[in-house]
This record gives C-alpha cells, sequence and structure tokens, in this order.
C-alpha cells in the first residue's frame, strides 16, 4: 500500500440491502484494508429514515461517516463527508500514535488547545497535499430513478472540489446491480474527476439491492494488486 | 452535532485549562458545525463557540491568521481555546471578540436598494484585508458578515470557510459558489471570492430571481443589468462574474468610478427617478470622500 494515500468508498443509496451478505461485513473488511467506508442515504422529500438504520451501521464498520439526506442537498454532502472523512482518517492515525506513546485512553483532547491547532494545521496541510483514491458505488435499483439527476450533479460537484486540491486525486464509479453481477465498473480509475459526471447512466437497473455483494466487487478494484482474496473476507 | 452541550442563560461554563469562567447570557448563532454564545468573563463580553475539536483547532488557526492583518482583524479577535467537562464527556470550546451589528440582509432590511453599493464597496475593503493575509472567505453567505456600527465596516463573524490560497475552498453555499454556477473552479484566489461578492449583491437586492438563475450565469447578468438599483455598476459586476479581477482593489476602483461615474450623468426626469437621482448625487458625494479616502 502507498502509504501517502487516502482510500475512500463512498456508497450512495435509498435503502436496505435485501440480498446476499451484509453491507457492514464488507465495510469492516474495507478498513482493515485501509479503505474508509462512506455512506449517504438519500431520502424522499418529506420521506422518512425508517430502513436507514443500516447507513450508519456500515459508515461505522468502515471507520467513515454517514449522513442521511434529502436529495436536493446531497451535493454539497458529498462534498463534505469526503472532506471529513480525509480528517478523520488521518485524526485517527493521530490518536492511535498517542495512544502508543501515551496511554490507551488518550486522544487528541488529551492534549492542550494550542497543541491541537498546531495538529489541525498539520492535518489540513497533509489531507490537502495527500493523494486520494475515491470509489463511487451508486446504488442504481429502481427506487433510485427520481434522485439521479441529483446524484449527477452531486458527482460534478464532488469533481470541481477534487480538482481544486493541491493533492493528485483519482476516481472510480461503480455501480450496483449491475447487468450480469452484483456490481458493475462504468469508469475504471481516472484523474479527470470531469468523467465521473459526464458518464454517468441515466438509466436504473433493477429492483434488487446487493449491497454487501456490491461492495465485495467493487472493493477488488481497490485491492486487486494485493491483497483481494475471497477467504480473507 | 452530536454530544452538544447545551447550555441555558446564566449557566457558568468553566475552562478546564484556565480555569476561566463564562457566564452565559444568551445564544446567537447556530451553524452546521457549532453553537456561539454571547457571554461575559473577566475580559468583559465574548462570543464562546463550542464544536468538535478538529473545527475549534481550525477556526483557531484561522482567526489567528487574520490578525497578522496589521493590527484590526477582518474577523473577530481570538482570545482563548478551551475544554468544558460535563459527566465525563469533553466540549471543546473557544473564545473570541463578540462583534455587535447585523448581518448583511438585516441591515439591507433598513436601508434602500442602494445601499448594496455601498455594502459592496466595504465587502471588497474586507476582502483586500483577507487577501492580503493569503486567504479567501470561501462562504460568501451575508449570514457570516457583520456591519459594525463605529467605523462602517464589514467584518466576518463566521471563519469556517476562510482557505489559504491555492487550496480548494473549506466550506461555501451553492448560491455564491463560482463552481455552482459552472463558472469556475473551487481553487482558493481572490477571484473566488470576488464572483461571490457579486452574486452576494446581486441577491441582497433581488433574491427571488437570483436563486432562480443559480447555475446559469447568462440569466444572473441579465437580472443585473435590467436592474434599476445595479444596472449602474453592471460592468463592474459582470467582470466580477467573469473572473476578471484578481485582486479586490482593483475591482472596488473601478466600482468607484463606475458609481460616481453614472451619478453625475443626467437622468431621466419621472419623478420617480429624480427621486433616485437625488438620492444617487448624495450617494455619488458620498463615493467621491470615500474614494478621497480609500484611494489616498
Amino acid at each position: 500500500m502507498n502509504r501517502g494515500t487516502m482510500k475512500q468508498l463512498l456508497l450512495l443509496t435509498d435503502g436496505c440491502s435485501n440480498t446476499g451478505e451484509s453491507p457492514v461485513d464488507m465495510a469492516h473488511f474495507a478498513r482493515r484494508h485501509g479503505i474508509t467506508v462512506n455512506v449517504i442515504g438519500i431520502i424522499e422529500e418529506n420521506g422518512s429514515e425508517s430502513g436507514l438504520d443500516e447507513v450508519e451501521a456500515i459508515a461505522r464498520a468502515g471507520g467513515g461517516e454517514s449522513r442521511i439526506v434529502q436529495a436536493a442537498s446531497l451535493s454539497e454532502t458529498v462534498v463534505n463527508v469526503t472532506r471529513q472523512a480525509m480528517t478523520g482518517t488521518i485524526y485517527s492515525i493521530i490518536n492511535e500514535e498517542l495512544r502508543g506513546i501515551l496511554n490507551k485512553e488518550s486522544s487528541i483532547e488529551s492534549l492542550p488547545p494550542k497543541t491541537r491547532s498546531e495538529i489541525a494545521q498539520k492535518v489540513e496541510d497533509i489531507s490537502e497535499e495527500s493523494a486520494l483514491e475515491l470509489l463511487v458505488l451508486t446504488d442504481m435499483s429502481a427506487s433510485m430513478k427520481q434522485k439521479l439527476p441529483a446524484v449527477k450533479e452531486a458527482l460534478y460537484d464532488l469533481s470541481v472540489t477534487m480538482q481544486s486540491r493541491i493533492g493528485p486525486s483519482s476516481f472510480s464509479l461503480w455501480i450496483f446491480p449491475g447487468k450480469y453481477s452484483a456490481a458493475e465498473e462504468r469508469i475504471g480509475w481516472t484523474n479527470q474527476a470531469g468523467k465521473l459526471a459526464e458518464s454517468f447512466p441515466h438509466l436504473v437497473s433493477g429492483g434488487i439491492t446487493p449491497t454487501g455483494p456490491a461492495m465485495r466487487q467493487a472493493l477488488s478494484s481497490f485491492l486487486e494488486m494485493d491483497v483481494y482474496d475471497e477467504k480473507s473476507i | 452535532m452530536r454530544n452538544q452541550y447545551e447550555v441555558k442563560s446564566g449557566d457558568l461554563i468553566k475552562g478546564k485549562w484556565t480555569g476561566h469562567i463564562w457566564r452565559v447570557e444568551r445564544e446567537i448563532g447556530r451553524g452546521a458545525n457549532g453553537i456561539v454564545y454571547l457571554v461575559t468573563g473577566v475580559v468583559g463580553q465574548a462570543a464562546l463557540k463550542f464544536a468538535d475539536s478538529s473545527s475549534v483547532a481550525a477556526e483557531t488557526n484561522s482567526l489567528t491568521a487574520l490578525e497578522r492583518v496589521r493590527g484590526s482583524s477582518p474577523g473577530p479577535f481570538f482570545i482563548e481555546a478551551d475544554d468544558a467537562e460535563q459527566g465525563g464527556a469533553v466540549h471543546p470550546f473557544y473564545i473570541m471578540e463578540y462583534i455587535e451589528g447585523p448581518m448583511l440582509h438585516t441591515f439591507m432590511k433598513q436601508k434602500k436598494q442602494e445601499w448594496a453599493i455601498i455594502l459592496l464597496i466595504w465587502l471588497l475593503h474586507f476582502l483586500e484585508a483577507l487577501h492580503h493575509a493569503g486567504c479567501v472567505m470561501g462562504d460568501l453567505k451575508p449570514e457570516n458578515f457583520i456591519v459594525t456600527g463605529d467605523k462602517n465596516k464589514i467584518r466576518a463573524v463566521d471563519v469556517g470557510g476562510i482557505t489559504k490560497f491555492g487550496r480548494s475552498v473549506k466550506e461555501y453555499t451553492a448560491l455564491y459558489d463560482r463552481a455552482a454556477w459552472q463558472a469556475g473552479t473551487r481553487k482558493a484566489e481572490p477571484s473566488y471570492d470576488l464572483f461571490g461578492a457579486a452574486v452576494l449583491i446581486a441577491a441582497l437586492v433581488h433574491r427571488q430571481p437570483v436563486h432562480q438563475a443559480l447555475g446559469d450565469r447568462e440569466a444572473l447578468v441579465r437580472i443585473i443589468q435590467s436592474s434599476a438599483v445595479l444596472q449602474k455598476i453592471a460592468p463592474v459586476l459582470t467582470k466580477a462574474l467573469y473572473n476578471e479581477y484578481d485582486q479586490a482593489v482593483t475591482m472596488r476602483k473601478e466600482l468607484l468610478y463606475c458609481f460616481a461615474q453614472s451619478s453625475s450623468s443626467p437622468q431621466k426626469t419621472k419623478r420617480k427617478v429624480v427621486l433616485q437621482a437625488r438620492w444617487m448625487v448624495y450617494a455619488g458625494a458620498f463615493a467621491a470622500i470615500l474614494a478621497f479616502f480609500l484611494l489616498n
């Protein structure tokens, strides 16, 4: 693994997985391999948040951020979640180090505010300058139909922010369910963020939501070079 | 907003690190990442913001960076950062100068619409100082600014979006965001703020139409050009919307020039226009005086 690269999987979905293995387990697996999993649950206007407990559970297992939003505020959420997960990743590394040096309960809060500010400066520098690999995995099941324009816009927005970063970023877009498998790759790794929105499909795929299997497949694109092996999951 | 430390007026907040005690007067603001209270301590009135530790640390850095601007900060002066402990949980907060005055949109409610132009001049002053410190404002929504009574200045009260040049803007609101108008990148550079400032002024005068135009820069330019209030400064706003200014000072000078010219040119003699013209003469005189001081 390249030390300076932050790896994130961003899952966009509007409901519960209903087939295959648990997405929470897959998120756990991802985290163990240094990939942060962020999840955004998209709800209808005035819709209820029921059935979206899974959203938080997946993100927690994946060490990332979760949000439940209406399609209208998807754009800013996607950008903020990606950003916060980057600083979150760095902070969790720092906390880990602190626990190693000080004691088991230490965290950043046990340092005086002045030191924290100095650390924050460094964290900001690192997250702006380090390389980012971001895989967007989008739910394309039938119920997502109304939300696709918002997803497309959010991806455009994300690409604009990512292109304004100092550090290099690469992107990949996966959708699920795929035609022949749980998920399919729409765009392989590219550093042209613009492609994310450009080649976003307009058609939904079907009724099932195989979130877990889809994550498994998508993760393979991070791991193909090293440990991806079904038995290790 | 998890584990928010909720306090009510009269409560005392004790800083764990400094031992300083702050008495809460009232809540003065609530944002996406924290709550701000008006408090009193040994230094007198101040604003206290609770947020998560990384936001407190980041905003502390932004505030102290601003203070390097020749003594007078475009934002609130930073006082100190501390933690409050309650039931074993740690709640980070920081204390800053309490800036009194109306927010931009509240200010506009009591004034004639032409005041938007004066606000733009003040805002450009603010941006000039900020850019001088090597940062952009990022989030140019009117709630983030206060018109201070004494010196007729604009100062920022929310510094969450302040970003060093060259990076990607930390926080923004779609309406004032250049990228959302498909008019450029989100890179922190002066032209990003100047674009946002132009939208801000247009939105203060024509709130609804500007909101509806979001994403369509051409439509925004048409709104400005057909506006009785903004027509006079339309060339300047348009240039800002096309990223043609790379310094706040250039935009401000052209704005003053534009403003002075339009107010001295003869107006059509409809009654309404006469009133407006008379006002414009006052404003023009004011602008000229202002220009004299500002350009010295």
